[in-house]
């Protein structure tokens, strides 16, 4: 360390810069070593002066005594860089395209004034490799965004950011948003402007605002260093667009009709009459931006305002069973009279606002707000509130808002050699679903309204009810609907009548504090120490309630309905009080704390080094510490090593530990606990109701249904002295669970990372690459019970008091083959090709097999008896993936291109499994074969294009329509298929059996199938006990034995889903 | 940076660091303390507790085993300490204790058996015996003593002590005139929020009680017999529910005096939970190791799950009980 010459530059870069105002706003760098072309020699002291359109003023650095600059903290944008040194000769480079996150070297010669000719040759582009990181995954910016159909709307209609994520490789759709490298979208960190807009309960992304707002998307798949935590997937890092000193705007609007969709494929059940067929109606989104400079170079504003809207038609009528009596053939016509339409609308208006100002030359600050609150209406009048489970229960609103706040402070210190980097951030996301008829939590039983109603789930099966029970039909329609058998409404699935049910209304906040110092040094090389503050303080403020007080649900005999669900506790035997809303606000606090050096040592091999500390204390809703997470230490290390010393080449690798943020809703779910009872109650009609007990009658009055089943006569109260009946409160039952035990010697969930990779830049802005990278969970945190779902407690699986259980596990190997060409030269290109393997018993934060969504307390590892064969490929596990995306703008006169873009996406398929019933978990919670013992869903391919007309108005004005077409060629590949092999209860069949059909049924797809019938070596038919001849699968259907034909689920590999079909989306842009 | 910024700024870095320190060394919550539901409707058995005899003679002070359902009570929504009710069997079954002699229930096939397990039982009138033991239905019946209608909780338990042997339908039931609801069944104490070296220690516990009067009985097989006025009576002290992360409340530990009629007795309790049934064959040894005790599931064997034991009990079939009892010391587990 010399601190005397950071003096002496102090002094000269301000004299040399009196009158720039200079200071940026951004996360790249460039970097390089100024040399004499005539010695080869560094040359220090050379005054570089960068420019850009996305710069304020300009920024200048000197290089030091060996040659080296450093350009820090720059915006993504393309970049001027001047060089000014007594001499030599000036000089200066244009084009050199910077990006979010990203270091890329430049490396000048300047020639002495003593050399003949006065100007330098500049050959090929400022080259675009990563020298400084270990990164793993892309860039997107607005080129890529332009000319590339990628982005669908969500359910708002927004086509939001997340979306940008798509892109990359190793980056597979999942239930929730987009997981990398073979974690899942809530493993993520997902940051806007520098702030995390995670949603702190489950820690997907919260946030949506459409890409006409971004400037530019890091997709960070891996390899990241320490000044990245709190994420075990990937990072996606969103840096919005920014005013500039020229004002520049745009407006836009785009369609997409419904009548140019393909039809999807219907999906019948066999359980109920009522089918649902959904079709979209109209996507629409528009919009307009303006920035520009409120004082030049000094304060810049950017504002925009985008609605977008989507309305759906649901289409809901009555199938009957029908047999012909001659011929025996099964129909299902349509019962007259019964078809129904519904239209759903989602609206969401996205803003964005934004200053940048610069305070003086090495300071200055932005503030920024983009949100985007939407809502999900789905209109039902009250008095039609009768619905099945499968999706026809309506009159809600769905209200999504999100709304985030950053501040960010910024300013460089002795000759920028110390970079100081302040931020904080507020990001709040409201999620409510309220009845559409404007109740909420103040309404009380029986007033009428849909919350102050209860829902009644009724269920009885066998002897189903039949559709005519709760709805009335036309004449024509109840000729058809005979009976129960015709036309059934209960006959496994269920039929909702009366009130809103589950009523919920959640304010999540983020708070977010984060500060910086970089600092640059010599020592055997050159030195870029980064030491960093990074706190969180999280908050879920959740209201929630049942309408009425409470969800009545029938038994499935009919004999009784049961207080299914009803917050409340008990204060002496069988006496209840009821809590009508319950409000809990549990927090969290993190703690962060990063230290790190990227060390390019001697110039030639850039090593970097990364130590994180993070802790986090979960606080319960009842303001007691919850669950504390100490000690997170996550060392990264990195090596980079370029071979053409020129910013062309890197071959690298890096190991890092990742360690999890537990998102909120564990504090809410299991750490403050929930008081839940229930009685049950006499059914009106049954024999066993008596004058004593006459029984309720929701149907007859549902309004009433809550007193009328609750009242004294009609509930189950035990005589306490019948001998019989041990239980303090003998009639109610306590069913909320307490808080859940925490092991005393509980450690953070994490996962470990290798990533190893070359790239090399074949062309000019275009490199190849390949890498390998290999993950594995260390500690995970799961809740799990020892004695069968009695009792629980949150630890990790195999280890500590929970060594019964196998430990979490999920492996990740994947190689990675791509082709990056950025945009230039009318051209864009990128390729990629992965092959991935995804294995263990552990898929993550969220189970795909039933869309569980609760972080660290899923059910899959509650019993060490549901995780007999869990271990194989996991859900996200796709072999093969390829990515392709290309554009290319052809210029056919100075004012008049025509741009056309093509996107190819294939992918093998997700593995198949074999689900069984567990006796305590229920239907589909038993791995009866090894998973992905059902081999693997066909590939699926997606070929997307994008067609656009530009015309230049004016050298600043452009004008363009384009046509985005999604699945131009209609595949309609299955994407899901039934996995219910049976809903009997299962026995996890186990591998080493002997039996060589056993063993084939084993073996997969190809091989004979396990529901094949079981011979034995004489060729006779294996029977059941009952007579009936015996699948090779053998199922412990109660006492044991092997499937009979009655147990297999006939629709078992059946498709459930298929491939979005065609759609074509219509654009138009101004830009100015 | 002004300089109030700059003091800012320190104040949040010193709070930071404040949080961290104490973030470091902050250990994991202590559980609270509660206990297992035991909710017969939902197949969930009381506590199973092996008494083990401190003093007292005749026939109250020869018990090896009782029943015990147990439920904690708040006393507002969230935190505060809590109430627990205990309902012992030898109060609310007392009967239980009659050695029958086998000729007192003829039609049920119980002569020269020494097991209800060996006996062939068959529903009575207005009961039902659902398949598997689930109690599902809503009945109610007439329990046909002494004229009285009393509700009867269809379903069907298998009633062992003392190698005694009745089915449902012989079941007695008695009202204490003074108490019909049966609310000093329960002993109920003050439980506290958390507990202290992983016990929660129980006090002050009222009820827990049964005053019979005297009545006269018809049995049925026609004939009769007086039961003379008796008051059965338990009292806990030293009553410790266990409380960690590893054992949440599935066992305890107390001492008991009970009182039955004039004989008292006093005995060392060892509570679990659930009670699982295993072989009663003596020959095979006292305290044996069993599959139907094994906390683990075994596939291979057919045994899909566990036996819903904590394993850390590290439970053998007792065959003189037919039950499987832990083998360690419940409260020293860690």
């Amino acid at each position: 360390m010399r601190p005397n010459n950071w003096l002496y530059r102090t002094v000269l870069v301000a004299s040399a810069c009196v009158s720039s105002l200079a200071f940026a706003q951004g996360t790249a760098v460039v970097t390089g070593i100024v040399t004499d072309a005539a010695t080869s020699k560094p040359v220090p002291d050379v005054v570089i002066t960068a420019t850009s359109p996305a710069l304020q003023g300009e920024e200048v650095v000197v290089t030091d005594s060996s040659g080296l600059y450093r350009l820090a903290q720059l915006p993504a944008g393309v970049y001027t860089l001047k060089l000014e040194k007594e001499s030599f000769k000036p000089y200066s480079r244009t084009d050199i395209n910077i990006r979010t996150d990203r270091t890329v070297r430049v490396n000048i010669q300047l020639q002495p004034e003593a050399v003949q000719g006065d100007t330098v040759v500049v050959v090929g582009r400022p080259p675009t490799v990563d020298i400084g990181s270990t990164t793993t995954g892309i860039n997107v910016g607005k080129d890529f965004i332009n000319n590339i159909a990628f982005i669908q709307p969500n359910g708002s209609g927004v086509r939001s950011f997340e979306s940008l994520a798509s892109v990359a490789p190793q980056v597979i759709a999942d239930e929730y948003g987009f997981g990398f490298s073979g974690a899942q979208s809530p493993e993520n960190l997902y940051l806007v402007d520098g702030v995390s807009v995670s949603d702190p309960a489950f820690g997907t992304n919260g946030a949506q605002f459409p890409v006409e707002f971004v400037e530019e998307a890091n997709v960070v798949t891996g390899g990241y260093m320490a000044e990245y935590g709190r994420a075990t997937g990937g990072v996606l890092n969103v840096v919005t667009k920014s005013g500039s000193n020229e004002f520049h705007g745009m407006v836009w609007g785009n369609w997409t009709p419904g009548a140019l969709q393909g039809q999807p494929r219907a999906i019948d059940s066999d359980a109920t009459s009522v089918r649902l067929q959904a079709k979209l109606l109209n996507t629409v989104d528009f919009g307009a931006q303006v920035g520009g400079p409120i004082i030049k170079d000094r304060l810049w504003f950017f504002v925009g305002f985008a609605p977008s809207f989507n309305w759906d038609r649901t289409t809901r009528d009555l199938r009957a069973f029908v047999t012909d009596p001659v011929t025996g053939e099964e129909t299902n016509p349509v019962v007259p009279g019964s078809t129904q339409v519904r239209q759903e609308s989602q609206r969401a208006f996205s803003y964005i606002a934004k200053l940048t100002f610069l305070i003086n030359a090495d300071n200055n600050i932005s503030l920024s707000v983009v949100g985007s609150p939407s809502s999900d209406t789905t209109p039902f009048s009250f008095n039609e509130r009768r619905s099945t489970a499968n999706g026809w229960k309506g009159g809600n609103v769905v209200t999504t808002d999100s709304n985030t706040l950053s501040v960010r402070y910024q300013g460089g210190f002795l000759d920028k050699h110390l970079l100081l980097d302040v931020s904080g951030g507020w990001f709040r996301l409201r999620n409510s679903t309220l009845p559409d008829d404007g109740s909420g939590f103040n309404n009380t039983p029986g007033d009428g309204t849909a919350a102050g109603t209860p829902a009644v789930i009724y269920r009885r099966n066998p002897r189903p009810y039949s559709i005519t029970a709760f709805e009335t039909l036309t004449a024509e329609g109840a000729a058809v609907c005979v009976d129960a058998a015709t036309c059934p409404a209960t006959a496994g699935e269920t039929y909702t009548i009366g009130g809103f049910g589950f009523l919920q209304d959640a304010t999540l906040d983020r708070l977010q504090g984060r500060a910086s110092a970089t600092f640059l040094f010599q020592g055997l090389g050159h030195h870029i120490v980064k030491a960093g503050l990074d706190i969180e303080h999280l908050r879920y403020d959740l209201k929630k309630a049942y309408s009425g007080g409470s969800i009545l649900r029938e038994n499935t005999a009919g004999t009784r309905f049961d207080d299914y669900r009803q917050y409340g506790y008990f204060t002496s035997p069988d006496e209840a009080t009821r809590q009508s809303v319950i409000n809990s606000v549990p927090t969290s606090n993190s703690v962060g704390a990063y230290l790190q050096d990227s060390w390019s040592i001697m110039d030639v091999v850039t090593l970097n080094l990364g130590l994180r500390y993070d802790n986090q204390q979960l606080i319960a809703g009842d303001n007691t510490l919850g669950l504390t997470l100490n000690n997170q230490i996550s060392p990264r290390v990195g090596v980079i090593y370029d071979f053409t010393q020129q910013g062309r080449s890197k071959l690298f690798a890096n190991f890092s530990r990742y360690y999890e943020a537990v998102p909120i809703d564990i504090a809410d779910r299991a750490l403050t606990g929930e008081n839940q009872y229930q009685f049950q109650h006499a059914v009106k009609g049954h024999p066993t109701a008596q004058p004593g007990n006459p029984g309720c009658d929701p149907l007859a009055n549902i309004s009433q249904a809550l007193n009328e089943c609750q009242d004294p006569l009609n509930t189950r109260r035990v005589n306490a002295i019948n001998g019989g009946d041990y239980d303090p409160s003998a009639g109610g039952l306590q069913t909320g669970a307490g808080k859940t035990p925490i092991d005393p010697n509980i450690k953070a969930q994490s996962s470990d990372e290798i990533v190893v990779g070359g790239e090399y830049e074949v062309i000019s802005d275009g490199r190849v690459g390949a890498t390998y990278t290999r993950r594995y969970m260390n500690s995970v945190i799961e809740d799990m019970s020892v004695d069968e779902a009695s009792t629980y407690f949150i630890g990790n699986p195999g280890e500590g008091i929970s060594t019964a259980f196998p430990r979490a596990v999920r492996d990740y190997d994947a190689v990675t083959v791509y082709f990056n060409k950025a945009f230039s030269d009318g051209w864009m290109g990128q390729v990629s090709y992965t092959y991935s393997s995804l294995r263990g018993n552990y898929n993550g934060l969220f189970r795909p097999e039933t869309g569980q969504l609760d972080p660290n307390i899923n059910a899959d590892f509650d019993l060490i008896s549901l995780l007999g064969n869990r271990t194989g490929p996991l859900d996200a596990d796709r072999n093969h993936f390829i990515k392709a995306y290309a554009s290319k703008e052809f210029v056919l006169t100075p004012s008049f291109s025509l741009v056309a873009g093509l996107t190819y996406e294939g992918r093998s398929g997700a593995p198949i499994n074999y689900y069984g019933s567990h006796p305590l978990y229920g239907p589909d919670e038993a791995f009866v074969l090894p998973r992905g013992a059902g081999g693997r869903l066909p590939w699926r391919h997606a070929i997307n294009a994008k067609g656009g007309v530009r015309y230049k108005i004016s050298k600043d004005n452009v004008v363009e329509f384009t046509a985005d077409v999604f699945n131009m060629f209609n595949f309609q590949a299955v994407t899901a298929v039934d996995n219910t092999i049976t809903s009997a209860d299962a026995l996890p069949f186990q591998t080493n059996s002997k039996d060589p059909q056993a063993a084939a049924c084993l073996a997969g797809s190809g091989q004979p199938q396990c529901t094949e019938l079981a011979f034995d070596e004489d060729g006779d038919p294996v029977l059941n006990a009952d007579g009936s001849q015996a699948y090779v699968l053998p199922i412990q259907g109660g006492g044991g034995g092997n499937l009979t034909t009655a147990d297999i689920n006939p629709n078992f590999k059946r498709p459930t889903a298929y491939q979005a079909p065609i759609s074509v989306r219509f654009g138009i842009r101004f830009s100015f | 940076m002004s300089k109030n910024s700059r003091i800012s700024l320190f104040g949040l870095i010193g709070g930071v660091a404040g949080f961290a320190l104490s973030g470091c060394f902050a250990a994991q919550p202590t559980p609270e303390c509660n206990v297992t539901i035991t909710a017969a409707g939902q197949g969930l058995g009381p506590y199973y507790a092996l008494l083990t005899p401190v003093d007292g003679t005749g026939s109250c002070a020869e018990l090896d085993h009782m029943y015990m359902g147990m439920q904690r009570f708040r006393t507002q929504a969230n935190g505060g300490a809590f109430t627990l009710a205990v309902k012992p069997s030898l109060v609310v079954d007392p009967y239980l204790g009659y050695v029958y002699s086998a000729d007192v229930d003829p039609a049920n096939n119980c002569v020269n058996q020494t097991r209800c397990a060996d006996c062939t039982i068959d529903a009575g009138p207005g009961l039902v015996i659902p398949d598997g033991g689930a109690v599902e239905e809503f009945v109610q019946g007439d329990g046909g003593i002494g004229g009285r209608t009393v509700a009867v909780d269809g379903g069907f338990r298998a009633i062992d002590r003392k190698n005694a042997c009745r089915s449902v339908d012989d079941e007695i039931a008695r009202v204490d005139a003074t108490d019909p609801d049966g609310k000093k069944l329960n002993a109920i104490g003050q439980m506290p929020q958390f507990p202290t070296n992983n016990a929660c220690t129980i006090t002050n516990f009222v009820g827990g009680e049964q005053n019979y009067q005297e009545e006269a009985l018809t049995l049925v097989d026609g004939s009769s017999e007086t039961l003379p006025a008796i008051t059965y009576k338990t009292e806990f002290t030293n009553f410790n529910v266990i409380n960690s992360a590893k054992v949440p409340g599935t066992a305890f530990t107390t001492d008991m005096k009970y009182t039955e009629g004039g004989c008292v007795a006093n005995y060392k309790v060892v509570g679990f939970w659930p009670e699982i049934h295993c072989s009663n064959d003596p020959s095979e040894g006292a305290l044996v190791t069993s599959e139907e005790c094994d906390p683990n599931a075994d596939v291979d064997a057919g045994r899909f799950l566990g036996s819903g034991i904590n394993p850390s009990f590290e439970p053998k079939c007792n065959t003189a009980l037919g039950v499987c009892v832990p083998t360690v010391d419940v409260a020293a587990i860690k």
